[in-house]
């Protein structure tokens, strides 16, 4: 048993060697399919963290009146903070409000003397409410409607985001079902060629293939070299991606940074996540060239 | 060693491969299987090989009954039939030495015996010195000669030869059936298909012929009729 896998793996290798020029033209292959799916997980990554930046900047601001106490914004917060779709809110008092506005128009001395002319704290406190999702503001804004807490709101920006919150759900929804779509697109191809990929070289070996049988070779020890030889090709193309994927990330990296003005972490995800992302690939498309490679041998170990 | 009974082959209606074929060849035999092209002979080989089944009747080839054999027996039965072709079935892309010993290593033969074996089968064709030697690096009779080395190295009790001379000039030939002689002398039965003429009136040995898929003529020390 030792013996023949050992014998088996070593056919396996000098196929390998021997037949260079199609070995080659084996893993190019693989190479683009495995480049293609590495392509579509950083497409589908940017995807998500576009759809996360913008949603990070959406947020629903409610400014109370100047008169209403801390306490009574605290209440309202907790009644908020107890809604599903509330992700955070960050309570902003009237000082700190205050503060802001100075910083805000720092260069402005006519709003700044105005302020002084008022003399006491105009502002009041302040409550900024982020969802979880974009697509989740409908019941806060309609929370925000119940008469308790409508009497005491001054002013919100609800209206101002309202319909950028609905375009961002309606187009977040569309990409996600493009890229969905894409990437079907893209493995199905991926794997129609190396299905056909596998298939040539299995015929191209057909004769080689007859006199192992007219020699007395087992179905297994037939088949067994060019599954190993299979596994071989995955491993070395996967490990080119792999080799070449990490650089390029490097590269994309900073123009993402710069692109969405905010950190981006592709690289961080993919050295985090390696394991899975790779593994995954390395699995799924091992199989289907193993599924392949059998497929297409099974005419050729007939008697 | 090989009874056949009643074996017919058909490869669809009306298109015979052989039939009504009775046959009994003998441990230690020399037999020509003679006939005009498409008439059944290669045929035959298939079917004592089992790279076919018989569509009636039984073959009995050693202990092996072939139309019952069961695909994972059929690499056993192959290890005790040498097999030689016409256009020799060799691994290009595998040396002599290469060549020869794979039929020992798909049957699980221990490195040991490998190096024991191929030196002295190769010897028997008078190939030694070319084993590093790739099969398009040598002449017609010698890749033949690689196939029949490698038909041996199970010490195979039958050897079935299907047109072993047929790609070869009349001095190559002359090796080859030469071989096939010494072979037959240690006692292992030959079966070989052959147009060649002066190569069975020559060897002076039993001669099967075939037309129009059935045996006519079965003559010991026979001669080449058609």
């Amino acid at each position: 048993m030792i013996l023949s896998t050992a014998r088996v793996v070593k056919f396996a290798f000098k196929d390998f060697w021997r037949n260079l020029g199609l070995s080659l033209m084996t893993i190019s292959i693989l190479i683009l399919t495995y480049f293609s799916l590495n392509l579509l997980v950083i497409v589908n990554f940017f995807t998500d963290a576009a759809i996360q930046v913008i949603e990070d900047r959406v947020d629903v601001s409610v400014y109370f009146g100047p008169e209403v106490s801390d306490e009574r914004v605290h209440g309202v917060r907790g009644n908020l903070t107890s809604l599903p779709e509330v992700k955070d809110i960050v309570f902003i008092s009237r000082e700190e409000a205050l503060e802001t506005f100075k910083r805000n128009h720092a260069d402005e001395p006519e709003i700044l003397a105005a302020l002084q002319e008022v003399g006491e704290n105009p502002l009041g406190p302040v409550l900024v409410i982020k969802a979880k999702d974009a697509g989740r503001y409908g019941p806060i804004l309609e929370a925000l409607e119940s008469p308790a807490i409508k009497s005491l709101v001054e002013d919100k920006t609800v209206q101002d985001h309202r319909v950028l919150i609905e375009r961002l759900t309606s187009v977040t929804a569309k990409v996600q079902r493009a890229a969905l779509g894409l990437s079907l697109v893209f493995a199905l191809i991926s794997l129609l060629i190396v299905f056909n990929t596998i298939r040539v070289s299995i015929y191209i070996h057909r004769e080689e293939i007859a006199i192992m049988r007219l020699v007395g070779a087992s179905s297994n020890f037939v088949r067994s070299p060019f599954l190993i030889e299979t596994v071989l090709f995955n491993l070395i193309s996967l490990g080119l991606v792999a080799a070449l994927v990490f650089p390029a990330l490097n590269v994309i990296e900073p123009a993402a940074r710069a692109f969405f003005d905010a950190e981006v972490g592709v690289t961080a995800y993919y050295r985090d996540h390696w394991m899975t992302i790779f593994g995954y690939q390395l699995g799924a498309v091992t199989f289907l060239s193993l599924v392949a490679t059998a497929l297409s041998m099974r005419r050729y170990l007939k008697k | 060693m090989i009874r056949l009974k009643n074996v017919s082959k058909m490869y669809g209606p009306g298109i015979v491969g052989v039939k009504n074929v009775n046959l009994h060849i003998r441990p230690g035999e020399f037999v020509s299987i003679v006939g005009q092209s498409g008439t059944g002979k290669s045929t035959l080989v298939k079917l004592l090989i089992a790279e076919e089944a018989p569509s009636g009747g039984s073959i009995q080839v050693g202990g092996w009954e072939i139309g019952r054999i069961r695909d994972k027996d059929v690499p056993a039965l192959r290890r005790q039939i040498g097999v030689v072709f016409q256009d020799f079935k060799l691994l290009p892309k595998k040396t002599v030495y290469e060549n020869v010993a794979f039929a020992l290593e798909v049957a699980g033969a221990p490195g040991r015996r490998i190096r024991e074996v191929v030196p002295h089968v190769l010897r028997i064709v008078n190939l030694a010195g070319k084993e590093d030697r790739y099969p398009k690096q040598l002449s017609g009779g010698e890749q033949q000669r690689v196939v029949i080395a490698r038909s041996l190295v199970h010490r195979p009790k039958i050897i079935v030869a299907d047109e072993p001379t047929g790609n070869l000039d009349s001095i190559h030939t002359r090796e080859i059936v030469d071989i096939f002689r010494k072979i037959n002398e240690f006692g292992t039965t030959i079966v070989m298909v052959t147009h060649n003429r002066e190569v069975v009136n020559a060897l002076r040995k039993r001669v099967l012929t075939i037309h129009a898929g059935e045996i006519v003529a079965d003559h010991e020390e026979g001669k080449y009729l058609i």
